[in-house]
């Protein structure tokens, strides 16, 4: 159900800590926040703590939101930016999060899905989140400038950087 | 050779080069097979990139989710970018939308049916996500519109996975009487029937005289597959319902079904199909889609696709141009699944070629219809279609029959009728069967009761298609020598609304049947109307010959034109335009609509231009704006689109048209009840809403009537 006075409604009972409400924002809305948290991070538990972060968080977070913004937007946003916040903790620890992703199946020589998923989570950590945000979740340059605080081209150099690695791993596979 | 670096093939496959360095790298690939292959495999890449699934999450993540709140833990998010907030506008803003609902809730009694007052309510369903057959819950907590009511109805126009699109023949369902409890919240249950995948839902009281529409969106109820996606089938029967009343909706729902389901041909045809109508199709769009859709495509062809699929596939590649590849799964679909319906319809359109390169005769084209429609008949229509194309009177009276009654098979309305008049020796027949459609529509069946109409608005939206009825079985009737009672017919075509063309028409009819009398209040309506050209008169006049003088005539078209005003009136609504709607000029100056509207008649446009529809209405829209200015009233149209510079350069583009506000905010949208656009409303000179969601014809003559 996608129109605004039932979203109103489900929303007024989110933000008063109405569990079976944030179930049901969770039905609609945590499958694509959970494939953003998965990319950019790179760890399938790290894209579950993401997930699980933001909906501990909404009801409180909700009051901020305005309902002219797009729910799904402003939700992938919050997801997105505390995505970013575990992954630059997670370099500061230096930890290694390559292989969480499902085994590929069949030996296909065409780009497979599973393939490219892995190869994205071995992308350094300054080129993934950029090709991530903008391949993926569809946000511009500018948005992605604004998100990382790096300029715009900086942004675009770090996809094509981003994209020629993968094409290069996606060949020696 | 000197090859462009990777980057700049990389940047090449997505479409980012400027005209020049596409054009220089375009000339490079033309001799280099190495470069040719690099940007296929760009390309790849950016098709698996964004054909990445969204998976079901663990149900352990909401689990902990919960149990973490409920032990007491918060977690302060990172916020995304903040709304603009605090300022005397939004202030304003807020203030507007409290008056607004608090203006609602007293106009209950002033006028029926007006969303504004039911703008308030909500309807819960549990479960929220229902799966087929499920018994659902309902919680219905009313606005002022319905809260005086011991009890509602519960509508539902219920679409299975064969739903066709539009609502035109859809067919209505009282779903559950919904009692009010002492807190004064309606609750009943109902159960989908297992073949249905989605639901639009609205509420009524028990005379159907209110109702309360959701803001004329309904609410929806998509059935769900087992892993808490909404079913392809559901989103796809949402697509259908939305056709015609908010092309929006449809197009942002084919986007969600690519989003959940990727790997399905079925959501990119519909997406690349919406991008096409609204208008969103250039060339990057195309390039986009064509690039997700050859990673679907490669898997597809390497597997064994469902007939679904290999459909969409087809229709999906003729969207984006590339018809040897749309070609290849229609040939494939028509091997594997002949009686499906995308097959059967490429079949006939394969018949209808070969038919025209004169491949096949008149006579063969019948033979291999005849052939396909046992298995095809009941899957589409378009074999009945073309046979009923080509019908001439040298068939059989028996072949004509026939191909009528298949037409029926998937629109069981369509009684074929003016069809069957043609024919003489069917021309009884054609008869019987209009009497049958007349006697139907007079009978008001409920469940063919639009969802959001009241039972008046139906019997008046009726009253339109019976009187057209009434008009072709006349003018039958007169044809076949049976003048008095085609005349006796004919006036009861003529006995109420306000159809200018049927009166033309009647009273054509009556001067050549030499009945001048009956035939001077006819021509005087045609004159009265506001849209007929004033040389008319003159015409008019001469065709009545020297037995109606210009006394008569004047008497005649003024009492035509009082006439005129009480059948428009009795349309009419009167409600005040409340304050503080705001609205946006191009430079950003904000405006309170209602002072906008004053002091003239105006009609406002909800209007936009990324909807077909409204694009293909601005000409007609910009002439009618032109025409009111003649007579001291004015358009203005209301858009949802913010002020911007691509905006600010498609107006430039249009010098001509009407004065456009900015409805960045909704209030506008709201405080009308306006769903989809083109739509169409008229204030009077004080700004109150006389006439909701009408039309361009109708417009001229609902403003002079309020003169």
């Amino acid at each position: 159900m996608n129109d605004t006075s039932t979203e109103s409604a489900l929303l007024a009972r989110v933000r008063v800590g109405d569990a079976e409400a944030l179930g049901e924002l969770f039905a609609r809305f945590a499958g694509p926040l959970h494939r953003a948290a998965l990319h950019l991070t790179g760890s399938a538990a790290d894209a579950d703590d993401v997930v699980q972060d933001v909906f501990v968080g909404l009801p409180e977070a909700l009051r901020g939101y305005e309902v002219r913004v797009s729910l799904s937007g402003w939700l992938r946003k919050v997801a997105v930016r505390a995505a970013l916040t575990r992954l630059r903790r997670a370099e500061r620890r230096r930890e290694d999060r390559l292989d969480d992703v499902d085994e590929p199946g069949g030996a296909d020589r065409e780009i497979e899905r599973l393939d490219v998923e892995r190869l994205i989570a071995r992308l350094p950590a300054t080129l993934r989140p950029v090709l991530v945000l903008k391949e993926i979740e569809g946000y511009t340059h500018a948005e992605i400038g604004r998100l990382l605080g790096i300029s715009e081209s900086a942004s675009e150099v770090r996809l094509y950087r981003a994209k020629q690695l993968l094409r290069k791993q996606l060949r020696d596979t | 050779m000197l090859h462009p670096s990777e980057s700049r093939l990389a940047r090449f496959a997505d479409d980012a080069l400027s005209p020049g360095g596409r054009a220089r790298v375009a000339a490079h690939l033309a001799d280099c097979a190495r470069c040719r292959g690099a940007v296929a495999e760009f390309g790849a890449l950016n098709g698996a990139l964004a054909a990445l699934p969204v998976r079901p999450v663990p149900g352990k993540v909401l689990e902990g989710a919960v149990e973490r709140r409920a032990r007491g833990e918060r977690v302060i998010l990172p916020a995304a970018d903040p709304a603009p907030r605090n300022s005397w506008r939004a202030l304003a803003a807020r203030a507007a939308m409290v008056l607004i609902v608090l203006l609602g809730a007293g106009l209950a009694t002033v006028s029926r049916t007006t969303d504004l007052t039911a703008a308030a309510s909500d309807l819960r369903m549990y479960p929220a996500a229902p799966r087929p057959g499920d018994e659902i819950r309902v919680e219905y907590r009313p606005g002022s519109l319905l809260a005086r009511e011991p009890e509602v109805v519960l509508r539902g126009r219920l679409r299975t996975r064969h739903g066709l699109g539009y609502n035109r023949e859809a067919r209505q369902t009282v779903l559950a009487r919904l009692r009010r409890d002492a807190e004064g919240v309606f609750r009943g249950s109902f159960t989908l029937p297992d073949s249905v995948v989605y639901a639009t839902l609205a509420v009524e009281n028990r005379a159907a005289s209110e109702v309360d529409t959701n803001l004329r969106a309904g609410w929806a109820v998509p059935v769900h597959a087992a892993d808490g996606r909404p079913l392809q089938d559901a989103l796809l029967q949402r697509m259908h319902d939305h056709m015609g009343r908010s092309w929006e909706t449809a197009h942002e729902t084919s986007i969600r079904m690519t989003e959940l389901y990727p790997e399905s041909p079925r959501g990119w045809r519909m997406a690349a199909w919406y991008s096409r109508q609204l208008g969103d199709n250039g060339d990057s769009v195309v390039q986009r889609y064509r690039a997700r859709l050859a990673a679907v495509d490669a898997r597809a062809a390497a597997g064994s696709p469902a007939a679904d699929d290999v459909s969409a596939l087809g229709y999906a590649w003729r969207e984006l141009g590339d018809t040897a590849r749309s070609r290849y799964w229609w040939t494939r679909l028509i091997a594997q699944s002949p009686a499906h319906p995308g097959a059967v319809h490429t079949r006939v359109d394969d018949l209808f070629a070969r038919h025209i390169r004169k491949e096949l005769s008149r006579e063969g084209l019948y033979g291999e219809l005849e052939r396909m429609w046992p298995e095809a008949g009941a899957v589409h229509e378009a074999p009945a279609e073309l046979a009923l194309a080509f019908l001439s009177r040298t068939d059989s009276a028996a072949r004509i029959l026939r191909w009528v009654d298949r037409a029926r098979v998937r629109h069981p309305g369509r009684d074929g009728a003016e069809t069957l008049l043609r024919f003489p020796e069917l021309r009884d027949e054609g008869l019987r069967r209009l009497r049958a459609r007349i006697a139907h529509l007079r009978a008001l069946p409920d469940e063919e009761r639009g969802l959001f109409q009241t039972r008046e608005q139906y019997r008046l939206s009726m009253g339109a298609d019976i009187r057209a009825a009434y008009a072709t079985l006349g003018t039958a009737l007169v044809e076949g020598g049976n003048r008095r009672g085609g005349l006796d017919t004919l006036a009861l075509a003529v006995a109420d609304g306000w159809e200018p063309r049927t009166f033309r028409a009647v009273a054509d009819l009556r001067l050549t049947a030499g009945d001048t009398a009956g035939a001077l209040p006819l021509l005087a309506r045609v004159a009265a109307d506001p849209g007929t050209a004033p040389a008319f008169a003159d015409s008019a006049l001469r065709r009545l010959g020297g037995t109606v003088g210009t006394d008569r005539w004047r008497a005649a078209v003024s009492t035509a034109a009082e006439e005129m005003q009480r059948g428009v009136l009795a349309r009419s609504v009167s409600r005040p335009l409340p304050d503080g709607i705001r609205v946006t000029a191009a430079d950003s100056t904000a405006r309170d609509l209602r002072e906008i509207a004053s002091g003239r008649p105006t009609v406002v446009v909800f209007w936009s231009r990324s909807c077909g529809p409204a694009l293909l209405a601005l000409p007609e829209i910009t002439r009618t704006a032109r025409r009111l200015a003649e007579r001291d009233a004015r358009l203005i149209l209301v858009t949802e689109e913010p002020p911007s510079p691509a905006f600010r350069e498609f107006w430039n583009s249009h010098p001509d048209a009407p004065p456009v506000w900015h409805d960045t905010r909704r209030e506008a949208r709201r405080a009308f009840g306006s769903f989809g656009t083109p739509q169409y409303f008229v204030l009077d000179s004080s700004a109150r809403l006389r006439f909701e969601l009408t039309s361009l014809e109708d417009i001229p003559r609902q403003l002079a009537a309020l003169d």
